[in-house]
């Protein structure tokens, strides 16, 4: 992006003389295009960093018009229009990139808008929401632009779209990054470069919210409108009404590939105008790994259209990034896992249809039974192929166990085998310890609280909770099937020092004979830890814990709580044990 | 005392009248009840005015003929003649003498249940012949009604997929879509979709009387009926007379008839040609049957003469597109005798119908015939015809061609939306006859036409740009599939364009080539290399036969980025090709410069490491055209040394060829030598594939050096 001397003086607050002087005493690189002199964003940025001036940027900055000259756009916007009003617009992008990136069947762009209606009919609201695209010279959408952002509103056959965008944009990089498990505000929206993102934002609330209630319908299947639209809307409602203008970085065009069965990464980088590599213009990083072990990292300079880096061992994920050495800037990045290989299974055309009777009851079950399964291995041959599964077997089974220890750090989770009650009891009165200072009540719930005997080997655990547990409230909730007469518990028999703090509410269903409760957990003060065993069954099965961030354990005991005593509206008899 | 007596014994008069009533609703397509509870209510209602006690008993015996699979029950094996007799005496003695309505589909079931054989005999012995034909007008009103109530095939057999549906039902739009004959040809082995009762009573019908068969055709409209019906018919005749269907072609304006007629002449003819096959030892009854085919082919098409023009473009369009596939059962990928004949009787007679009696409701038939194969069209006997009028009658040879080349815009459009599909393999011939068939229609549609513009103009209508490649990838993978297939129809309109006499264009030959190679450069961006796909190759082996390109042209391409190893070992192969075969054309022509050649070879692909089998198999053959030892070496070790099951006996002979020639040159080091003895002892330990032994001579004659 290059900024006028007009701009930039309006930038830093200084008069166009004073960005001349500088210019002329060569403290700030130009580019001089006929008569226009013309300073790069990422210079300015330097230039007035290193003079202590801050540097706000003009509502949109215009692209060079050489630089303009040689690219094309395409502009497409989705727009939602409520009933008995405007279009609005939710999402505005521009791409353009080099002509001779469009191929040699490319036409020539048509400065035509085609707008169809996509997602119709949506969850039965009368609005309608249709998908405008255009192409045409860069040139011409940066009009576009210029329009949307002096009167926020944009023009297609006849309908006046309106924007609400912030003046001053963002200025990002949307690198090419193919593995799915990593998180992005998005990617790039070419397939072979990476791209720079000038972005509008919007802080309108109705268009985001509306789109959200579009994508949660489970009838909405925005995959092919976003396909069209160029942009993952459905993942990044914080971009609603947004308006992006997204460039191709596409000087060069790299790829990186593993070639030979495995044995080496070719690094190809061509430039797309055809000329010859500028040599120490460009440095590449190239890693491969396996497994998560790294196998090559390596930087190497791009002089040449080809680079070749034989590999000693087999990869599974591969890389690189390209940086210019004028500035260090990364122009392209691609990571991606390697298809190491594929089964496909396919079930054609299903068979007949068998009804199964339950032996000893009458009840049938209809089961279509597929008439053929076809199941196609490909494998790319390799012949450590049995190593490389050996291996990833063991990547799985240290990913489970360093997980799992991670886990059990922070004590947010653990396991305890049916031979393990002590070490249960250890780690359960450990989270009550965690939070001994802590002045808030404690909730434990468990259906059969009251079904420990004091004869049992739990008794000595629920003294232990008790114990731990004085100063505070303890309250507990559980959830009898049947009612029972009003009895004093066991642990009344102790010091009441020891029980004093303790309240037992009894949640029963007397007419239905229903457990009220189901899940067993413990709330304090910070955290929920959800227990898959009630107290009675540690010792017969086990008990694992596991700490959870929803808050919906808590938000449950909360309402339970607060049911009060006696019989409720909802039939929920509330009875307390002191 | 026979089977039948005794069971009649059994059971009092009054019940056994009635048996037919429990068979036929128990048969019948479509009855609800259980075997046992039919019997029940059947006795309760005809024989009411028996004491309960001896209904319960007759219900007894009754139940005790069939042995049951869950509710339903099957008639036991020595009970199928006697209760044959019960039903048909049962039958004779309520249905036909009294005038009872309403039943004729359970007497019509009844009968079907009967095995044909059985019910013949018994017809015969037991029923007046005017009691014959009052049944029959009976059977014919019943499977007509069942027809009307889709009633007639089991849907457990012809819908699979829905058991729960009790009726079935062939799709008319279906029968529409591909045509009469090809339904018909689909359906002719699948008359075990019929229920068995109605596909009993039509082999009893036929038996009873083969006009009946005529009567059938006539009154129901059920492709599956027609072919068991006409199976019938032909069964009862001697296998040697296999001229009966051409009757059918000539009696009868029926369009069922004609389409029967035709599948079992079809089906005759490769009867024949199956024998003739066979029987290679007997010289004379190969020439019978040889004789016998083409007589029954020509016999078919020629009978077509009998019916209306309209109607004969009709069954010729059918023809081309079926009854070729029909002719071709085993779907080789070389085109047989019998095709080619077959398609020159057609030619003929499309011919005949230009000539006499031309109009556009004509070519319409003609249009309609060309879409019904959903995969490859037959048009290159139109295009034939086209070519063969051009002199004698070019307007219509131009409109004959472009209708042809407006059936590839239409599947064009189709397969772009959706709704069609777009597939080619140059290695089968019916691939290749419609690229032939669509380049001669290219260059008879317009004299004209510039091939370049053609395919440009072409290629734009396709979704092929970066934006469309990365908007939706599969239909950017379609376009580029049609924008290849559009350059192979112009590379063979050169081809017929000289063929024919037309002037060629040289520049606008080498114009293509380079288009395309430069279609393939971008493409790569996306796709797997295109430049190594036989297109490629054969664009390369066009520009060299007709574009007359200079020794600069040829080095020039040998840096073109959409050139690969195969296109330019095509180009270079070729040059070298026509240098041995048209010595005079290039005497004034310099040789090419190979030094320079395998330079600029060796600067693009001089790196193997990057390189697919693919082109590492026509790299090598481009180092041993150039007589590059070294890269000859290098390249087949980088053959051996991927996995050997991805390797077939192509590669590892190429493999071998290359490390001879470098062993003939010069020492290859021990790790090669090894290759060479295992790979020679791998292709050719035992026998030697008669298509590769002259590739084997070579390299023995290399190894010997």
């Amino acid at each position: 992006m290059y900024l006028t001397i007009a701009k930039l003086a309006l930038a830093v607050g200084k008069s166009e003389n004073y960005v001349r002087q500088h210019i002329n005493r060569k403290h700030l690189d130009v580019q001089r295009e006929g008569r226009s002199v013309l300073v790069e964003l990422n210079e300015a940025t330097r230039w007035a960093r290193d003079r202590g001036l801050s540097l706000v940027l003009p509502a949109h900055a215009s692209l060079s018009l050489e630089f303009m000259q040689d690219r094309v756009a395409r502009m497409t916007v989705l727009t939602w229009q409520p009933e008995d009003s405007k279009p609005i617009n939710l999402l505005t992008l521009i791409r353009h990139r080099r002509y001779e990136t469009l191929g040699p069947w490319a036409k020539e762009p048509d400065q035509t808008w085609s707008s169809e209606v996509v997602l119709t009919d949506h969850a039965g609201e009368s609005d309608e929401f249709r998908l405008h695209i255009l192409e045409a010279p860069l040139g011409y959408c940066q009009t576009l632009v210029d329009a949307i952002l002096d009167e926020g509103t944009l023009e297609i056959a006849g309908d006046e779209i309106s924007y609400a965008l912030e003046s001053l944009p963002r200025h990002h990089w949307a690198y090419r990054d193919e593995r799915q498990d990593v998180e992005h505000s998005f990617r790039s929206p070419f397939t072979a470069y990476s791209a720079r993102v000038i972005e509008y934002w919007s802080f309108a609330d109705g268009p985001q919210e509306r789109w959200l209630q579009v994508v949660k319908s489970p009838d909405t299947n925005v995959g092919s409108l976003e396909s069209r639209l160029g942009f993952p809307i459905a993942q990044l409602p914080d971009r609603v009404g947004n308006l992006l203008v997204a460039g191709a970085e596409d000087t060069l065009r790299c790829n990186l590939s593993a070639h030979s069965e495995g044995k080496a990464l070719i690094l190809s980088v061509d430039s797309v105008d055809g000329r010859e590599l500028q040599p120490n213009a460009y440095t590449a990083d190239i890693w491969a790994s396996h497994s998560g072990d790294d196998v090559v990292n390596r930087k190497v300079s791009v002089a040449q259209k080809d680079t070749v880096i034989d590999l000693q061992s087999e990869v599974d994920r591969i890389g690189f990034a390209i940086h210019q050495n004028v500035d260090g800037q990364c122009i392209d990045f691609w990571d991606a896992y390697l298809i190491m290989d594929v089964r496909i299974a396919m079930n054609i055309e299903s068979g007949a249809t068998l009804e199964l009777r339950d032996r000893k009851s009458s009840n049938a079950t209809k089961l279509n039974l597929w008439r053929s399964r076809s199941v196609i291995d490909i494998d790319p041959g390799q012949n450590s192929v049995v190593l490389d599964n050996q291996i990833r077997r063991e990547v799985l089974e240290r990913r489970s166990f360093q997980r799992e220890m991670a886990a059990r750090r922070e004590d947010n989770f653990g396991r305890f085998g049916p031979d393990e009650f002590d070490e249960a009891v250890e780690f359960f009165i450990g989270l009550l310890y965690r939070h001994t200072y802590s002045t808030e009540p404690l909730f434990i719930t468990d259906p059969y609280f009251m079904s420990v005997v004091p004869g049992g080997p739990e008794r000595q655990l629920y003294l232990r909770i008790f114990e731990v547990t004085i100063g505070r409230q303890l309250q507990i909730l559980c959830s009898p099937k049947r009612f029972q007469k009003h009895t004093n518990p066991w642990w009344s028999r102790y010091p009441t020092i020891v029980t004093d703090h303790v309240t037992v509410r009894k949640l029963l269903t007397p007419y239905k004979q229903k457990s009220v409760l189901h899940d067993r957990y413990l709330i304090t003060g910070d955290r929920e830890i959800l227990i898959s065993n009630s107290f009675n069954g540690w010792r017969k099965d086990g008990v694992t814990f596991v700490s959870l961030p929803y808050g919906v354990y808590r938000a449950e005991a909360e309402k339970w709580w607060s049911l009060g005593l006696g019989m409720t509206p909802g039939g929920i008899l509330v009875h307390e044990v002191k | 005392m026979d089977r039948n007596t005794s069971v009649a014994l059994s059971l009092p008069q009054a019940l056994a009248n009635i048996i037919w009533r429990i068979i036929g609703n128990d048969e019948s397509p479509l009855q609800q009840e259980t075997t046992f509870r039919l019997i029940r209510r059947t006795i309760r209602k005809y024989a009411k005015h028996l004491p309960s006690a001896q209904q319960d008993q007759a219900s007894a015996v009754i139940h005790a003929w069939f042995e049951f699979h869950g509710e339903k029950g099957w008639l036991k094996e020595d009970m199928k003649e006697p209760v044959a007799h019960l039903i048909i005496d049962g039958i004779k003695n309520t249905l036909l003498t009294q005038t009872e309505t309403g039943k004729r589909e359970t007497a019509f079931c009844a009968v079907g249940s009967i095995e044909p054989d059985i019910a013949f005999n018994i017809f015969r012995c037991s029923l007046s012949n005017e009691e014959v034909d009052a049944f029959v007008s009976y059977a014919f009103k019943a499977l007509e009604s069942l027809c009307d109530n889709d009633a007639v095939l089991n849907p457990d057999r012809h819908l699979r997929l829905e058991g729960a549906k009790s009726k079935a039902s062939l799709n008319e739009n279906v029968i529409q879509g591909e045509g009469r004959l090809q339904t018909l040809l689909r359906l002719r082995n699948h008359d075990w979709w019929l229920h068995s009762c109605v596909a009993n009573m039509i082999e009893l019908l036929v038996k009873l009387n083969p006009d009946y068969f005529y009567t059938l055709i006539e009154k129901v409209d059920n492709p599956v009926i027609h072919l068991r019906a006409a199976r019938c018919l032909i069964d009862q005749y001697a296998a040697s007379d296999c001229h009966r269907p051409l009757q059918w072609l000539t009696n009868t304006p029926s369009d069922a008839l004609i389409a029967l007629g035709m599948v079992h002449i079809l089906e005759d003819v490769n009867r024949l040609d199956s024998n003739f096959r066979l029987n290679t030892e007997r010289r004379t009854e190969q020439a019978d049957l040889e004789l016998t085919a083409s007589c029954l082919l020509s016999g078919m098409v020629d009978q077509l003469d009998n019916l209306e023009p309209i109607s004969r473009a009709r069954w010729i369009g059918e023809l081309l597109a079926s009854g070729i596939s029909a002719l071709n059962p085993l779907g080789r990928s070389e085109k047989s005798r019998r095709v080619e004949q077959f398609e020159g009787l057609c030619v003929q007679q499309i011919k005949r119908l230009v000539h006499q009696s031309w109009s556009e409701a004509l070519l319409d038939e003609f249009r309609v015939g060309m879409c019904l194969t959903p995969l490859v069209p037959r048009i290159l006997p139109l295009a034939q015809v086209a070519l063969d009028i051009c002199e004698t009658a070019p307007e219509q040879s131009a409109e004959i061609a472009r209708m042809i080349l407006d059936t590839l815009v239409e599947r064009i459009a189709k397969t772009l939306d959706g709704t069609g599909t777009f597939f080619y393999n140059l290695k089968y011939w019916t691939y290749c006859d419609w690229v032939n068939g669509l380049g001669t229609a290219l260059v008879l549609s317009d004299k004209e036409v510039s091939l370049p513009e053609w395919v440009s103009e072409g290629c734009r209508a396709l979704p092929l740009s970066a934006w469309d490649a990365e908007e939706n990838f599969q239909r950017f993978l379609t376009a580029e599939k049609v924008a290849r297939f559009q350059f192979l129809v112009a590379l063979t309109a050169i081809q017929v364009r000289k063929d024919i006499g037309h002037t060629l264009d040289p520049a606008s030959t080498l114009a293509l080539a380079e288009d395309l190679w430069a279609h393939c450069q971008f493409v790569r961006l996306y796709l797997r290399p295109a430049e190594n796909s036989d297109v490629a190759e054969y664009a390369a082996r066009v520009a060299i036969l007709f574009g007359e390109p200079d020794n600069e042209w040829v080095l020039r391409q040998a840096s073109n980025g959409g050139v690969g190893p195969r296109t330019l070992w095509a180009l270079i192969d070729q040059e070298i090709s026509n240098g041995v075969q048209r010595p005079r054309l290039h005497g004034d022509r310099q040789l090419l410069d190979f030094s320079e050649l395998r330079r600029m070879a060796f600067s693009r692909f001089g790196d193997v490491r990057g390189l697919g089998l693919t082109e590492l198999h026509y790299l090598g053959k481009l180092w041993f055209l150039l007589g590059a030892v070294d890269e000859a070496r290098e390249t087949a070790m980088a053959i051996v040394s991927l996995p050997q099951q991805n390797l077939d006996r192509a590669h590892r002979i190429i493999a071998l060829k290359l490390l001879a020639f470098a062993a003939s040159a010069r020492r290859i080091g021990p790790e090669a030598e090894k290759e060479i003895a295992s790979l020679y002892s791998n292709l050719w330990s035992s026998y030697t594939p008669a298509e590769e032994r002259e590739e084997r001579r070579q390299i023995d004659d290399l190894l010997k050096r």
